[in-house]
């Protein structure tokens, strides 16, 4: 991928301030609903464009009062404070937040036309949403990560009630009681890691555990492990949260599970690539990690391939796609390398980049069947499988574009989720992980299937004659499916212009 | 009690808090004791911090990292003694700040989570978590 154009470092905290004012903004406004879009608007066009400006950097950064607070005590006697939040913006962060921001920005605009009135509280919450995912992604420090992260929480929950229904309230309930559980236990893991390495900078924990290999086995890193895993899997919707985590997608407004699940991602690989170099000396560590991912998947196929709702057979459709991103993170270990000689360990992180680009291209992908799923609630306002029907003859060009990102999530060829899936695959065969290579298979059959069955019953079963009538879909909502179409397309024919950059980042993350 | 003891104790007592947050969250049906219990288990971590910031290798007790007036009377001279006495003694201010952080949010929380059981209480006119929280429909 092309270098960006200015060298604009200081630009990187704009990806989580620019949200947070504008949210603060709309909040403000509430009602006023013309200037909310416009609002919100503005600040997606700048999200979108900002990874562009943006360098990236093989180091992190410090920002807020950088370099230094002199606090001149008396004259003569100062004290230096250095205030402020590292943040790590490698060419994995840009790639990230380059889908994710754009997705996001094209699910806003649906926001526009599913809803007549937009409230400056939704938009409020969504860019709250969006700028504690962005935090999430760039922070190097595990305390501010927790931050965001209990952020994103309570402003995923929000956008979830705001539809005011009795389930949509339970739900976002639920998620909090489950997000309260989770966020003390990332706490007290973080504490744990406190308490052992006296800091908490990422980097610099990552120096002190590659260092000090002597210090790293004492029991009480081992529970931090464990906790961080745990909010680790909350955070991606992967088992034990991948009931809560659909509910959630599928509770929400259509349009608002496509930003709930690209956060999901974006989550599930900021916080899996901090676990990951932190205890990378482990083989525990990615062998939870593969486990868990490895029950995500499975529950997730087996669910999509029962639901008759066609919102909730995307949203698990999400978790067996967060299981298959959380395999490949958990590919980041000395992997054995068989020649003429037997095994030779080497260090390695291959395979974790095929995981984050199927991350990549899963943002893409089901953030366009959840903006299909905006287009049938707002003509039908609901999406029960059972009773919708007819939609090929009411309206090709919709039919094509959901059936292409159907045939992309379940890896078909030319489209972007093959190249990430089918080098996944390749990888764990290749590498001794056959039995998670065999069931990578089964859960994309899976996939297929329930998403073949989804698209002859909405769109190939014929309906009456009086639904036969042509339906026009708004212009953005055609726009946002094109989009995705073309990305789709684009990165199935390009892999590397995704797949490099995700490389280079994790290079310079774990070193060479 | 020694420092040590404290400090031992300070720990029990936070894992104490832990658990019984955590049975609380998740085995208690009203929901009002649910967020009781997202309470202790806040405070329960906010206790760990405070407690891993004590420093026993300070003979008579660590100091509280806080700069006192004496501090800043003194001369220039002896308030350089004075910075390096105050590093040495004073206990690991860090995890304070972060418990002061993790209060804002937990604060922040639990307003949250009291509205929408407010809420769910206008719709149900029950706190019962089994009977509030176990009637969404699942389609499929």
């Amino acid at each position: 991928m092309a270098s960006p154009l200015f060298s604009t470092k200081e630009l990187v905290p704009l990806f989580v301030v620019i949200p947070i004012l504008a949210a603060v903004l709309s909040n403000f406004l509430y009602k006023r609903s013309r200037a909310v879009k416009v609002l919100a608007g503005c600040v997606m066009l700048v999200l979108v464009l900002l990874p562009f400006f943006t360098s990236f950097q093989s180091n992190y950064y410090v920002y807020g009062a950088h370099p230094q607070v002199n606090y001149v005590l008396k004259e003569g006697v100062a004290m230096a404070f250095n205030l402020g939040i590292a943040y790590q913006y490698t060419q994995l962060q840009m790639v990230l937040l380059m889908a994710f921001t754009l997705m996001s920005a094209l699910s806003v605009g649906v926001a526009f036309v599913m809803h007549d009135r937009v409230s400056g509280v939704y938009i409020f919450l969504i860019l709250m949403a969006i700028s504690s995912a962005c935090a999430v992604c760039l922070v190097d420090d595990v305390f501010n990560m927790f931050v965001f992260f209990e952020i994103c929480t309570v402003a995923q929950a929000g956008i979830v009630a705001w539809l005011s229904e009795g389930d949509a309230f339970r739900t976002s309930l639920k998620y909090m009681l489950l997000g309260s559980v989770a966020g003390g236990m990332l706490l007290l893991g973080i504490a744990f890691l406190l308490g052992s390495t006296g800091v908490l900078n990422v980097s610099d924990m990552f120096e002190y555990f590659s260092t000090t290999a002597t210090r790293r086995d004492a029991p009480i890193v081992f529970m931090g492990l464990a906790l961080l895993i745990f909010a680790w899997c909350y955070g991606g919707g992967l088992p034990p949260f991948h009931t809560i985590k659909s509910e959630l997608y599928s509770r929400a407004s259509a349009e608002a599970g496509a930003v709930l699940q690209a956060i999901s991602k974006v989550l599930l690989i900021s916080v899996g690539v901090i676990v990951a170099r932190l205890f990378f000396w482990q083989d525990v560590t990615w062998q939870s990690m593969m486990i868990l991912s490895t029950f995500g998947m499975m529950i997730g196929g087996a669910m999509a391939m029962v639901q008759n709702d066609y919102r909730r057979l995307i949203a698990y459709v999400a978790v067996n796609q967060a299981g298959i991103v959380g395999i490949g993170l958990s590919f980041f270990r000395r992997l054995p390398q068989y020649g003429t000689m037997g095994p030779l360990y080497l260090w390695g992180h291959e395979g974790m980049a095929y995981g984050i680009f199927h991350g990549f291209n899963e943002i893409i992908v089901t953030s366009a069947l959840f903006i299909s799923a905006a287009v049938l609630l707002r003509t039908f306002g609901h999406t029960d499988m059972t009773k919708l029907c007819g939609m090929l003859q009411r309206n090709k060009e919709f039919a094509l574009l959901t059936l292409i990102s159907m045939l992309a999530v379940s890896g078909m060829p030319p489209l972007n989720c093959f190249q990430s899936e089918w080098r996944l695959i390749q990888f764990a065969f290749s590498h001794g992980f056959t039995t998670i290579g065999l069931l990578m298979v089964v859960s994309t059959v899976m996939v297929f299937y329930a998403l073949a069955k989804a698209f002859v019953l909405v769109f190939l079963r014929p309906g009456p004659a009086e639904q036969a009538k042509p339906l026009q879909i708004p212009f953005a909502m055609t726009l946002a499916l094109m989009v995705a179409v073309v990305l789709e397309v684009f990165f199935g024919l390009f892999p590397d212009v995704a797949l490099d950059p995700i490389s280079a980042g994790l290079t310079a993350l774990f070193g060479g | 009690m020694s420092l040590l003891n404290i400090q031992v104790a300070s720990f029990i007592g936070s894992v104490s808090l832990i658990l019984i947050g955590l049975v609380a969250i998740l085995f208690i049906d009203n929901l009002i004791k649910k967020v009781l219990g997202m309470m202790f288990l806040t405070d329960g971590v906010n206790l760990f911090l405070v407690t891993l910031g004590y420093r026993l290798d300070v003979p008579g007790g660590a100091i509280v990292p806080i700069f006192t007036e004496a501090f800043y009377r003194a001369e220039n001279a002896s308030m350089q003694v004075a910075a390096t006495d105050f590093a040495g003694k004073a206990s690991f201010c860090l995890p304070y700040a972060l418990v002061l952080t993790n209060i804002v949010i937990g604060a922040a929380t639990t307003a949250v989570v009291l509205g929408l059981i407010i809420k769910l209480y206008q719709k149900h006119r029950s706190l019962n978590a089994s009977e509030v929280l176990g009637e969404v429909v699942e389609h499929g």
